[in-house]
């Protein structure tokens, strides 16, 4: 077995098979050590790869072992102690892993916060008596150090709140013996609040008061006064950009507050809950956890899985299984029929001979509430009847609704009103040959959507009662 | 069933006599548009919920509805307790896409009710016309990344907007008011239904 696999394969089998440091790294969290036992690995290996086959196992268990993984490069140490060997994994490949499964974030405690703190603080102090000069290496290096720590900073901090985020569900998980058993309630509760005293006492808390600007410290500047001290210094010896990274930092810093804070209320409102709101609040978690599952199969490499598949989850709550669809508006029927193409073709003629007279076409000036005329509105009633005078028209069901299309875009400065006026003539004398029969249906129009969009006033609506144009002679039944 | 010895005179009076044709029109109209009855129905000019002539007419003439129902291949089903009725396609072998509809109602409500809980209060106030969802609500569940994606997954391009227009058009939902939402007694009565699941499991 001297097969040996280069760096880049070992890693990316540990990422095909993700789950073996997963549990690792669970076990070194729980344990709170810095390291994983050889014992461990091997029996992790062994049991995961059981329920793989042929070539795949044999991969997976001589890559994942202490040789491979030491030549590597991957494991940095082994420490022989207590008769055990014990494995130091590469941070950067155990926090790479700790991304991928939001689970494994470890908690930002008071105490690590401070530990930044403090060594920001310390940068500060040496960027003080610093040269300032790009020679020296004393400075270079300094400037490296910072940036260094402060984009650990925020990495660590954002993980935090990502994994805050998903507190939700711990909660659910925390709470859910105490919610299912009424008439324990109470001795759950008592210790659920202890979970979640610790979790907000000592996670949440202490980021916060981290975070807020106002902060003040006994023995110190808070975070955002080192922030701010250091920007200033560097301003001042002319060193702008590494200033205004720092100050960027800083502000995605502050950024950072506002979704711990609610983070924050959430405890607080959970605190309060009684044991009706617990159960309301866990069932949602609970089911709002199957639908993420459901998300996260739509998140693999598959391209064609776009859309979540709910068939079995729809069926598991029943809920309106076998609903309709809606119907969907009809499309247009594009069909052999001659009729629907007479249509068409009349109603395209129509248009062309509007558009060829384009050049006549009236100019409704636009007319405001406030200094409106009658002898405007007669004027511009007037403009308008002389082009319906001209205006072609076919016999139609909705006399008001072809007007509309008819002059909607196609006049400028036509309103609703402009409509009504339109119709009255058409009603009181209807063009040649043709008479208008009133129905006693009503329909709805509206100004069209784009129109509305752009200059924002909301859409008009004119409600009408249908009018049908008929040819005089014949006996239209609808 | 039919009394053959007198058919001219005294028919017996056939189910179909006791129900207006216009109303079962409407209804057949409503579970058409894939709609939900439910026995209340917001009215907006009076802002209050009213009782639905429809849902009425269903419940008093239950048996002959079933029966009417049958026939056109569906499956009509009463929920006594979220007091709702809705029409259930019959036919097994579009199976994927009739769970699909559900599926996503059960979406946007479950997202409601998650929102709604996490923000602190009752679900029952979700049901109430002068609660419900507020502006606000929108403007946070719009702005929630997590829930915008499980929307677009589940085929609402549009985002919230989209997805609360869907209830409304099926009576799970309504609008009392410009951004101001209730759950009806249906929409509400699958939240009651994840909770009571999750209690007994």
């Amino acid at each position: 077995m001297s097969k040996r696999f280069s760096t880049l394969d070992t890693t990316r089998l540990l990422f095909d098979h993700p789950k073996i440091l997963f549990r690792l790294i669970e076990r070194m969290d729980r344990h709170e050590t810095r390291y994983v036992r050889e014992s461990d690995l091997v029996s992790e290996v062994l049991a995961y790869s059981s329920s793989l086959s042929g070539a795949d196992r044999d991969r997976v268990r001589l890559a994942i072992n202490t040789e491979n993984l030491f030549r590597s490069g991957l494991v940095i140490d082994i420490i022989k102690a207590e008769g055990e060997r014990r494995l130091v994994f590469q941070d950067a490949l155990i926090n790479l892993m700790r991304a991928c499964d939001a689970s494994l974030y470890q908690e930002l405690t008071d105490a690590r916060l401070r530990g930044h703190l403090v060594t920001l603080r310390d940068v500060r102090a040496r960027l003080e008596i610093s040269s300032f000069s790009e020679v020296d290496p004393d400075f270079t290096e300094l400037r490296d150090d910072l940036n260094e720590r402060v984009s650990q900073l925020i990495g660590l901090l954002r993980q935090n709140v990502l994994r805050m985020q998903s507190i939700s569900a711990q909660f659910a998980e925390l709470s859910g013996d105490a919610s299912r058993a009424p008439e324990r309630f109470l001795e759950f509760r008592q210790n659920l609040l202890e979970q979640i005293v610790t979790l907000y006492e000592r996670h949440i808390k202490p980021t916060l008061v981290f975070l807020n600007p106002y902060t003040r410290l006994p023995d110190g500047s808070n975070l955002f006064e080192t922030l701010e001290a250091m920007v200033r210094l560097l301003e001042t010896h002319g060193d702008h950009n590494l200033a205004d990274q720092l100050f960027r930092s800083s502000l995605s810093l502050n950024a950072l507050y506002k979704p711990i804070q609610a983070v924050a209320h959430e405890v607080e409102h959970f605190l309060r809950k009684t044991r009706r709101g617990m159960v309301q609040y866990n069932a949602m978690e609970h089911f709002y956890g199957k639908l993420r599952e459901l998300k996260g199969e739509t998140e693999t490499l598959s391209l064609r899985r776009k859309w979540l598949e709910g068939g079995e989850f729809a069926r598991s709550t029943g809920f309106l299984v076998g609903l309709r669809a809606q119907q969907r508006p009809k499309h247009y029927a594009f069909g052999n029929s001659p009729s629907y193409y007479q249509l068409l073709f009349s109603e395209l003629d129509l248009r062309i001979s509007d558009l060829r007279r384009k050049a006549e076409v009236p100019e409704l000036q636009q007319v405001e509430g406030g200094g409106r005329t009658a002898r405007v509105d007669v004027q511009r009633i007037n403009q308008l009847y002389q082009w319906l005078e001209t205006l072609e028209l076919r016999p139609t069901n909705d006399l008001v609704r072809e007007l509309h299309g008819r002059l909607e875009g196609f006049i400028p400065g036509y309103r609703f009103p402009d409509l009504l006026a339109a119709l009255n003539r058409m009603v009181n004398t209807p063009p040649d040959g043709f008479q208008v029969v009133t129905t006693n249906r009503f329909r709805a129009l509206e100004t069209s959507q784009e129109a509305t969009d752009v200059s924002e006033p909301a859409s008009e609506q004119f409600v009408y009662r249908k009018r049908r144009l008929e040819l005089q002679a014949e006996k239209h039944h609808d | 069933m039919t009394d053959l010895k007198s058919p001219q005179t005294d028919q017996p009076t056939s189910s179909f006599d006791e129900v207006l044709p216009a109303h079962s029109a409407a209804l057949y109209r409503e579970f058409q548009a894939g709609r939900v009855i439910v026995r209340e129905l917001w009215d907006n000019n009076r802002s209050e919920l009213v009782a639905n002539p429809l849902y009425n007419l269903l419940y008093n003439h239950l048996s002959h509805f079933r029966t009417f129902y049958e026939h056109l291949g569906c499956l009509l089903v009463f929920n006594d307790e979220g007091s709702f009725f809705f029409l259930k396609e019959s036919s097994d072998d579009e199976a994927e896409e009739h769970d699909e509809n559900a599926f996503r109602v059960q979406v946007v409500l479950l997202l409601i009710g998650r929102y709604f809980a996490r923000s602190g209060r009752d679900l029952e106030y979700l049901a109430c016309p002068d609660a419900g969802l507020g502006e606000q609500d929108l403007v946070a569940m719009g702005a929630d990344d997590e829930y915008l994606e499980i929307l677009r997954a589940a085929r609402f391009e549009k985002g919230l907007s989209e997805a609360l227009d869907y209830l409304v058009k099926r009576n799970l939902m309504f609008s009392s008011g410009a951004n101001r939402y209730f759950l009806s007694s249906a929409g509400m009565h699958f939240l009651e239904e994840l909770i009571r699941e999750y209690e007994q499991a």
